[in-house]
């Protein structure tokens, strides 16, 4: 059985102690900063993306793909106790999370947080299991107008689905395409709006980007709001009533399947998943009723999708080359730094690669909830740091990791200015999210469609002549579609 | 009747769409079938302003909502990075990093002197961890 085989090949790559100990490592690391308010997966996977020329590829891709889930898990964690989501993804968990907390629940809580992702990280481990080998050999089917519109429908789907305003989302989007676009061009080495300045002769820069417009301007809302963390001081019981697993498993089911759904999606992610089994559950649950009073489902459904999301992303970055999220592209780059090329038939020529990463996310998972559930108390100590401390660290710390990405002290000046632009949108209620898709998927967009224009001769219609192409065209078309709809809907 | 934080994004939108559009005004535009280096930029920044003009329109029609902007602490904290970076050129790393721990600290409502010192402590820890234990190469100390 050729899926049994590829399973033990990844086991028996996951496995070694090397691979295990950066995996550890990872998930320590992505925990601890999920919980920490300020910084994300975005901002310290980019920090870390110069290691991966040390350490190798195998091991750091491990590494990182452990902090990025890892801190799924860290960002629940606050969430349930403090009312404060250490992570997007983790938003509306804080809704049925925190009321348990103050029930006394919050240990069960969490560790229904840790089960049902661990539910979530299975589901889409099979998902990937399953799709991955047929995808990556239809995806030799795509050529550049499937591309193209692909994108296209990344751009749209994360303007349409941001939480915010949809016109904001586009726009947003836009400007990240244009960031995307300053540089050296791919296809002809021309130069493009570097104004003779060396240091952007290689573009912004995804960690500048990405450190300046989520951690910095971060740090700049958050000076001038008052400290009040209230940490949870009572009884944390961590054990659930049989009542509770026999209503979490069900509900994490289903968050799990609408995680795997999100994380396919181009621009969705796993804050939509969240925010989508939430609504689920609403409609759905037997006990619709308590949902917002502390329901587990509340807990149950948002973090299994929100896991499941987080991993299933992975089908399209690996069999397609295309990151559906600003994570993703950090891990995309990550490969091209180790010279891995995801895409088309990667399943076939690095087995040992794509094998041993389900399998270690799959492990991944099992030693997240272990560490989760007894170190919730270090956490909860870690948290009582207060943050007029804590901000002047991850300020200096965040300054050196940029530093250290290309040792350019140069590249904190723009990190500054993404800072206080970031800053600005957040201020405005611009989602910055869509700005990072926009940037990472810009050059790629731009080149597929170029050269779909050079081979059609400037023909539109050449569009509809091949038939994946056209399936997209409706996709995109319905997203539009259903992206007016609601914008009508919210005039009226 | 003005919805300030779209009257920002718009006018946002339009500044970075008009830079854009101009700027790539200066390179060579080629045909849709033969697209060179400004062709991309300018619809894009055209769409752009498009889309801020939209926004800006909108937000006079729409429910009076302020924007509130600190300028102060965003100036702050980004002269304190510029100046990071011109200390970390001149005189290194470590001294760099300390200042940075200060003078961002100093802004808070309760800012006090000893507590950051603890946080000066953990980031010249991490200085050193960057440079010894990641191989990043940080200049500590410029004579």
């Amino acid at each position: 059985m050729d899926i049994l085989n590829n399973l033990l090949l990844g086991f028996s790559v996951a496995c070694t102690p090397e691979n295990l100990m950066y995996l550890t490592l990872g998930c320590v690391i992505g925990t601890m900063i999920g919980v920490l308010p300020g910084i994300g997966p975005i901002a310290t996977i980019s920090m870390m993306l110069p290691l991966t020329f040390t350490i190798g590829p195998i091991p750091s891709m491990i590494m990182l793909s452990g902090i990025f889930y890892g801190a799924q898990y860290g960002g629940s964690t606050t969430s349930i106790l403090l009312n404060m989501p250490g992570e997007m993804s983790s938003t509306i968990t804080t809704v049925d999370g925190y009321k348990m907390t103050q029930q006394g629940r919050g240990g069960i809580a969490i560790v229904t947080a840790g089960v049902v992702s661990l539910i979530g990280g299975i589901v889409a481990t099979i998902l990937i299991v399953v799709a991955s080998p047929p995808l990556s050999e239809f995806a030799f089917k795509m050529g550049p107008a499937e591309y193209t519109i692909l994108m296209l429908l990344g751009f749209i789907s994360v303007g349409v689905l941001t939480t915010g305003d949809m016109l904001k989302g586009i726009g947003i989007c836009i400007v990240g395409i244009l960031l995307g676009m300053v540089g050296t061009d791919t296809s002809n080495g021309l130069e493009r709006f570097s104004f003779n300045i060396p240091d952007l002769l290689d573009g912004v820069g995804v960690a500048n980007l990405a450190v300046g417009i989520f951690g910095f301007s971060e740090i700049m809302k958050n000076i001038s709001n008052v400290d009040q963390v209230k940490v949870y001081d009572g009884k944390l019981s961590m054990f659930p009533t049989k009542q509770d697993w026999i209503r979490m498993i069900p509900a994490g089911i289903r968050g799990s399947a609408i995680g795997s759904f999100f994380g396919l999606v181009p621009g969705g992610g796993a804050t939509l998943a969240s925010y989508g089994a939430y609504a689920v559950e609403k409609k759905v649950s037997k006990y619709k009723d308590e949902l917002g009073t502390g329901a587990i489902e509340g807990v149950a459904a948002p973090e299994a999708a929100n896991n499941s999301a987080a991993q299933s992303g992975f089908i399209p970055l690996l069999c397609l080359g295309i990151p559906e999220n600003a994570v993703m592209a950090l891990l995309l780059g990550a490969m091209y730094l180790s010279g891995i090329q995801p895409g088309p038939g990667i399943v076939t020529k690095q087995p040992d690669l794509f094998w041993g990463l389900i399998v270690s996310m799959l492990i991944g998972n099992i030693i997240l909830v272990i560490l989760n559930v007894p170190l919730v108390r270090i956490w909860i100590q870690v948290l009582k740091v207060p943050y007029k401390v804590l901000y002047p660290v991850i300020l200096a710390i965040c300054c050196m990791g940029v530093y250290s990405v290309n040792n350019n002290p140069n590249d904190i000046l723009i990190t500054a200015l993404f800072g206080f632009l970031g800053y600005l949108f957040v201020e405005l209620e611009i989602e910055p999210a869509p700005l990072m898709l926009g940037v990472i998927l810009g050059p790629m967009f731009e080149e597929y469609f170029r050269r779909h224009m050079g081979l059609y001769n400037g023909e539109w219609s050449s569009f509809l002549d091949r038939p994946i192409s056209v399936a997209l065209l409706s996709l995109l078309g319905m997203v539009i579609v259903y992206g007016v709809y609601s914008l009508c809907r919210k005039k009226k | 009747m003005k919805n300030q934080k779209d009257f920002g994004s718009g006018l946002l939108f339009i500044i970075v769409g008009l830079f854009f559009g101009l700027a790539s005004l200066r390179y060579e535009m080629g045909t849709l079938s033969n697209m060179n280096a400004g062709y991309m930029p300018l619809v894009l920044g055209i769409a752009l302003c498009v889309l801020g003009l939209f926004i800006v329109i909108r937000s006079f029609h729409s429910e009076e909502t302020k924007a509130n902007i600190n300028w102060k602490i965003a100036f702050y904290i980004t002269g304190l990075l510029v100046l990071f970076v011109v200390v970390f050129k001149s005189v290194g790393g470590i001294v760099a990093a300390v200042l940075l721990v200060y003078t961002s600290a100093y802004i808070h409502k309760e800012f006090n002197f000893k507590k950051t010192t603890y946080a000066a402590i953990v980031v010249v820890f991490s200085v050193l961890v960057f440079k010894f234990l990641l191989g990043s190469e940080i200049p500590l100390w410029i004579s």
